[in-house]
């Protein structure tokens, strides 16, 4: 007893005159994880938070976009439609008829069906 | 130093703010720990959103790929009557609105003087380009609100094929209305939360189901092909002061439908105001007794028979026959005919007593063979059956009168299908509309593909009677105004009385011609049918000018280039001196 009494008054006397004592490391480290996991939190809370309005966002404009889409779509259909076609032929003062078929000169001739291939070799032979 | 005064004056604070927060903090530990349950379901249910994500109607396309009907986003412009009033501007506003949405000024006026009233519409379903030219105006007090509606870019066009979809976004008739299951896709979910502003928060966004967007639907139709047709069954429609004119073209080797089209028709933008009458797809949906058109099933059935040759005689009894105690008459008297020319002239006392020599039983079973009194099985509503009545039911009369297309009735499709078989060596195709489906992905979710019906005759028997077809549109034949330059049209023309109460009328007809093009090798067959034409009435003036003006464009657009006449006359000569 009267040995670890001696121990503490020692320990007392090592402490330098008005110093309360040292913050203790190991809750310092607790409350430094404590914190950093708050601070990564609140990061990835509001990284998610602008990710989110960033996702709407684009979601708005992938719609504005498909919207945009089947407008020209529309518009292009409009333009190359026969009616608008005619009309703007007829706005110029264009006349377009189908050439005579005496007129037209094919590169190719007309695949003859079965019987007429085999009636034409046969006349071919004669 | 602090004063003792002063000290406990900081301890009340101290003290009363303590006790502000214990409070609530209290409370917030009551309202999250608590049996606060009714509290909780209600700021869930403020918060939660429950969203349907709708999504737009397919496309349908023509074969190859023009826009024929599709969701389009576009406003409603409407104005607070109010405001506008306030800002001194009112005529001026009134004045754009009008230029702007091509509206009368008066009307606009009407609806923007009421100072009583902070809403009223002045114009729905204005396309986006319009807004935006009205909205950069920065006009006071007009505002827009996004809708979205099914639009048909080509109006009257192909309206019968196309149908419409209804407010709903329910197709409700033609192709809209038979593949409506495709083409409306499938709604998502989406079951979310939203912050104080009603401003969605992504990430506490909970259930999230994708909507299916709707398939695209491609036709077998040409949209160029099918303006063709329609403008000529207009100026049939005035020419001959009709009361309904229709036709369909026909790929005769598929049995693809590469233009149909009605007269009276609708603009399907529009549909509510047109007449139920004028919605009618006549092609499929309107029966009636063929007439002569109908001879060539009975001839074909014959021939396929082998009960009559092409150079046989039959007596035309110079255009009056009693058969049964009931005269038959020809439209022109004829003596003894050749099997063939009675064809050509299309003589009803030759068809007749070529019907007769087939039988009834044989007569009958050929005609369900061609497709009489069934429907085809086109994928569009409405389709009639038409009638043949079984044979239980025909009197003495009736095989000699079905021989000349009375006691029937058939749809144009019926007709125009039978005829393609003959040109397709027999083999009756189903009709089809359609071509594929066509997901987002640009996944085929539907092919159709071509379909044989059945063989009503051999190939040479079709052979035979595309020959003696292609007489029809000779010098001489009925049907000589269908004739194309440069090509051989086989056909059939035919003018049929409509039946009135006790009868048939005097001078309501229908006048029809249907042939096939090139008859060397028959790719295309069309139908025209006009009904109750007036002066004239028969299918050869009336019909027949229609079908050339038809043909003779479909061929040079389709590039259908001429079987050589030299070729196709020596072998035709050789083929007759081979049969002989």
């Amino acid at each position: 007893m009267a040995k670890n009494r001696r121990k503490n008054k020692l320990r007392v006397r090592s402490r330098k005159p008005g110093v309360r004592g040292v913050f203790p490391g190991t809750l310092f480290a607790i409350l430094l994880v404590l914190a950093s996991f708050a601070l990564t939190y609140l990061y990835l809370c509001g990284r998610c938070d602008a990710l989110g309005k960033r996702i709407n966002e684009l979601e708005k404009i992938r719609d504005g976009l498909r919207r945009d889409v089947a407008t020209e779509e529309f518009k292009w259909s409009n333009l190359t439609s026969p009616q608008n076609m005619e009309a703007l032929l007829k706005k110029h003062g264009l006349t377009m008829t189908w050439p005579s078929e005496d007129s037209v000169v094919r590169l190719r001739r007309n695949p003859l069906p079965h019987e007429y291939a085999e009636g034409v070799r046969e006349i071919s032979h004669d | 130093m602090i004063e003792r005064g002063q000290r406990w004056r900081l301890l009340l604070v101290i003290g009363v703010i303590a006790l502000v927060w214990t409070g609530l903090g209290a409370r917030l530990a009551y309202l999250h720990l608590g049996a606060n349950d009714h509290l909780r379901e209600r700021i869930e249910s403020i918060r939660t959103v429950e969203n349907d994500i709708l999504v737009g109607r397919g496309r349908i396309l023509d074969r190859t790929g023009n826009i024929m009907a599709l969701d389009l986003a576009l406003k409603h412009v409407f104005v607070d009557p109010k405001m506008v009033l306030e800002s001194g501007h009112g005529r001026f506003i009134t004045a754009q609105l009008a230029r702007m949405l091509e509206l009368d000024p008066a009307m606009v006026a009407s609806k923007v003087n009421r100072p009583d009233r902070r809403f009223e519409y002045v114009k729905t379903f204005v396309h986006q380009d319009v807004a935006a030219d009205i909205r950069s105006m920065g006009l006071n007090g007009v505002h827009f609100e996004d809708v979205s509606a099914r639009h048909y870019p080509r109006g009257v066009l192909l309206s019968h094929v196309l149908g419409f979809s209804n407010l709903e976004g329910v197709g409700s008739a033609g192709v809209e209305q038979r593949f409506d299951r495709y083409l409306k896709g499938v709604p998502g979910l989406r079951i979310t939360e939203v912050d104080g502003r009603r401003r969605e928060v992504y990430e506490r966004r909970g259930v999230d189901i994708k909507p299916q967007e709707g398939a695209d639907v491609f036709l077998t139709i040409d949209q160029n092909l099918q303006y063709f047709v329609e403008r000529a069954l207009d100026r049939a429609m005035v020419d001959h002061s009709a009361k309904g004119a229709w036709a369909i073209v026909q790929h005769v080797r598929t049995g693809e439908i590469l233009a149909m089209a009605a007269r009276p028709d609708f603009d399907p933008n529009e549909y509510r105001r047109a007449p139920e009458d004028h919605r009618l797809n006549r092609t499929i949906g309107f029966t009636y007794e063929p007439g002569s058109t109908f001879k060539v099933a009975v001839f074909a059935a014959a021939f396929n028979e082998g009960l009559i040759t092409p150079d046989e005689i039959v007596d035309c009894e110079n255009g009056r026959w009693i058969h049964n105690g009931r005269p038959l008459r020809d439209f022109h008297p004829y003596g003894k005919l050749t099997i063939a020319d009675a064809l050509k002239k299309s003589s009803n006392i030759a068809a007749a007593k070529i019907a007769l020599e087939l039988g009834e039983e044989r007569l009958y079973n050929y005609l369900r063979a061609f497709g009489v009194g069934r429907t085809t099985g086109i994928s569009l509503p409405g389709e009639e059956a038409g009638i043949l009545n079984p044979r239980n039911r025909w009197t003495s009369l009736s095989i000699s009168r079905i021989a000349m297309g009375h006691e029937v009735a058939v749809t144009s499709l019926q007709l125009v299908n039978m005829l393609s078989a003959i040109g397709n060596n027999g083999f009756l195709m189903k009709p089809r509309v359609v071509n594929k489906v066509v997901n987002i992905k640009g996944e085929t979710v539907v092919a159709v593909s071509d379909e044989v019906l059945g063989r009503p005759i051999r190939g040479e028997t079709a052979r035979l009677m595309t020959r003696l077809l292609a007489r029809i549109t000779e010098t001489g034949g009925t049907g000589a105004r269908a004739r194309v330059d440069g090509y051989t049209v086989a056909g059939k023309t035919g003018t049929a009385q409509k039946p009135v109460r006790g009868g048939y009328s005097d001078h309501d007809n229908i006048a029809s011609f249907m042939g096939l093009i090139p008859a060397e090798d028959p790719q295309l067959s069309i139908i025209v049918v006009v009904d109750e034409p007036q002066p004239e009435h028969t299918g050869g003036r009336v019909a027949a000018p229609v079908y050339q003006e038809i043909a003779s464009q479909a061929v040079r657009y389709l590039d259908i280039p001429p079987v050589p006449q030299d070729l196709a006359a020596r072998f035709t000569a050789q083929y007759v001196e081979r049969t002989k």
